[in-house]
């Protein structure tokens, strides 16, 4: 790889200096690293590609105008990607509010490491993106990216216990998702 | 058997080509509007410093013009007296020469005065350079002379034209030189007299026309006179001059000394306190101006409470009635213009120092209060007008250290 021998600081640096060559393999780099974050936040192939494009314009515009310099690249473009991708579908997250009134069990779905580690990576993107889009994004920023409750309520501007139940009717949804894989080795 | 989060984390597909085909153009529009965005507020800013460089000029072309008056004003004696040999003595004794070439000289040579009486030239000849001017002015009364100021410039024809008179300013001739000199002019009128006699003497009086034989020595007394006469003059110009400056009583800029501005100024104040010790308070103070920006000074502030005041700082206070502050003071000035001065005072010194000390007995308790002569601090402001040119009106507003004393008050100030 091109980005491995310049080093990725000499590569952000001739970004900043409008140079349209390392601004490709920045983004062939951050494609290959982190479009598994889009494609968690998003629902299918192509809203992934259109988040990734949108964040990436987001960062380029960061590097060439701020004239700070970025420490940890892949932790920053994480970030911005997940911002974009959440924003992407903000527009359903805000009119549901949370009634109190519903009750979630306690989470008893301790076993969807399990029942994921069985299927394919590609399997696996599948069955997250088919989840409504509340439930998919508290479901990865809450199991994958380990954000606690507090903090994607603070993020997604919603309240903590609602986070919580989305999280709940998200592993519920998984369950029956994975039922209708035929896969029922593992206690949902 | 790796989690499915780290085959999440993991997945590392490769970037298809065509979608960086579709965000490339963005790109390239976005490296564009940023270039030209930084250009653009490069631009801005330059023109903002411009425009504010611009403002920063005319403020400070607006607040100094008064400085550079005062500078005019005051000068230096030595200024005043170029500005003096420049203009004035100029035209005086250009007036004198005139007078004597029009009356005096034609007592000594009768001759027609049709030709350019009074006119000025110039010559650099070091040797004929006065104290006073730094060109030497020969006044020629007749045109096309012949003399040794100049014999260049003007030596045309010698035989009609006369050389009548040549003066320098503050050179005194040699009586040799000026006998020779009168010599040769002599001779050379003689000359165009005997060339031209039908032509001039009608038109001349015999009492005055030099005879052929007339002894040149009477010739170089009398224009010894002259010289003489012109060197008085000068003086008499010189003295009326230098006589106006000293009326002491006439404010001009003309006169050195009254046009100086002073930096010393007298003042009093008088006014009201607020505040814990309400009362009144009189005071006078001595102010001496370092620059535009600093003035220092002293101040005797006398204060008298009142009876409230008492009733506040009894019983442990002494001398609660009255108190006599001697302070030094130094007033930043922010703002010093010929009419409207605005500044801020700080005033430390001897002064009267309360403290408040709270006693408590079980569910009582009581304040106590002490006081002693020691440093305090005051600061404040003020606000002055000149109304006269040595008169300035203002108000002024102080506050002690410790927040206890607040007076506000007019001020009165003499500049000295």
């Amino acid at each position: 790889m091109i980005y491995r021998t310049m080093g990725l600081r000499s590569v952000l640096l001739n970004c900043k200096n409008n140079s349209l060559k390392d601004q490709k393999i920045l983004y062939e780099y951050s494609f290959t690293e982190l479009f598994h974050v889009c494609l968690r936040y998003t629902q299918n192939q192509q809203d992934a590609e259109e988040v990734f494009n949108l964040a990436m314009l987001k960062i380029f515009q960061y590097i060439i105008t701020d004239k700070n310099e970025i420490q940890n690249y892949l932790g920053f473009c994480a970030r911005i990607l997940r911002l974009t991708g959440i924003d992407y579908y903000k527009g359903s997250l805000s009119p549901v509010l949370y009634n109190s009134s519903l009750v979630y069990e306690n989470d008893t779905y301790n076993s969807v490491d399990q029942a994921f580690e069985a299927l394919e990576v590609e399997d696996i993107f599948a069955i997250i993106q088919s989840l409504p889009h509340k439930e998919r994004i508290v479901f990865s920023m809450f199991e994958i990216d380990g954000f606690s409750h507090r903090e994607i309520a603070l993020e997604l501007e919603i309240n903590e216990n609602y986070s919580k139940w989305l999280l709940h009717n998200a592993k519920k949804l998984l369950k029956v998702k994975m039922i209708q894989k035929g896969i029922k080795s593992y206690n949902l | 058997m790796s989690s499915y989060k780290d085959k999440l984390l993991n997945y590392k597909p490769t970037a298809d080509p065509r979608l960086w085909d579709n965000v490339e153009e963005k790109v390239i529009s976005l490296n564009k509007d940023v270039s030209t965005r930084s250009k653009s507020s490069l631009a801005y800013f330059l023109g903002a410093l411009l425009l504010l460089f611009v403002i920063g000029i005319l403020y400070m072309s607006m607040s100094t013009d008064s400085f550079y008056d005062q500078n005019k004003i005051i000068g230096s004696s030595s200024e005043v007296h170029t500005a003096l040999q420049s203009k004035d003595l100029a035209k005086d004794e250009k007036s004198k020469w005139e007078e004597v070439n029009t009356t005096k000289e034609s007592d000594l040579l009768d001759l027609p005065s049709d030709k350019k009486i009074g006119e000025v030239t110039s010559s650099n000849n070091p040797k004929e350079q006065g104290f006073i001017s730094k060109e030497s002015m020969a006044f020629v009364s007749r045109s096309g002379l012949k003399n040794h100021n100049t014999k260049n410039s003007l030596n045309s024809n010698p035989k009609d034209s006369y050389v009548l008179k040549v003066v320098n300013n503050g050179v005194q001739m040699s009586d040799i030189e000026i006998a020779d000199e009168l010599k040769d002019q002599y001779i050379l009128i003689e000359n165009h007299l005997n060339d031209n006699e039908n032509e001039l003497l009608p038109k001349m009086d015999n009492k005055h026309i030099i005879d052929n034989k007339k002894d040149v020595s009477e010739v170089s007394s009398q224009s010894r006179n002259y010289v003489e006469l012109f060197a008085n003059l000068e003086r008499k110009a010189l003295d009326e001059i230098f006589s106006k400056y000293d009326n002491k009583d006439k404010l001009s800029p003309c006169n050195p000394v009254l046009a100086k501005k002073s930096n010393t100024e007298i003042g009093c104040s008088f006014g009201f306190g607020t505040h814990v010790y309400p009362g009144y308070f009189t005071s006078v103070s001595l102010d001496y101006r370092l620059n535009k920006l600093v003035k220092v000074g002293a101040k005797i502030n006398h204060q008298r409470y009142t009876d409230g005041a008492k009733f506040i700082t009894a019983p442990d206070v002494r001398n609660a009635e009255l108190l006599t502050n001697l302070m030094a003071n130094i007033s930043l000035m922010l703002l010093d213009r010929n009419k409207v001065s605005l500044g801020i005072d700080l005033s430390s010194g001897i002064g009267m120092v309360t403290k408040n000390y709270r006693k408590q007995y079980g569910d009582q308790f009581r304040i106590d209060a002490t006081q002693y002569y020691g440093f305090n601090y005051m600061i404040g402001a003020h606000l002055d007008y000149k109304f006269q040119n040595r008169w300035k009106l203002g108000w002024e507003s102080v506050v002690d250290a410790n927040g206890e004393t607040t007076i506000h008050g007019l001020r009165l100030k003499y500049i000295l």
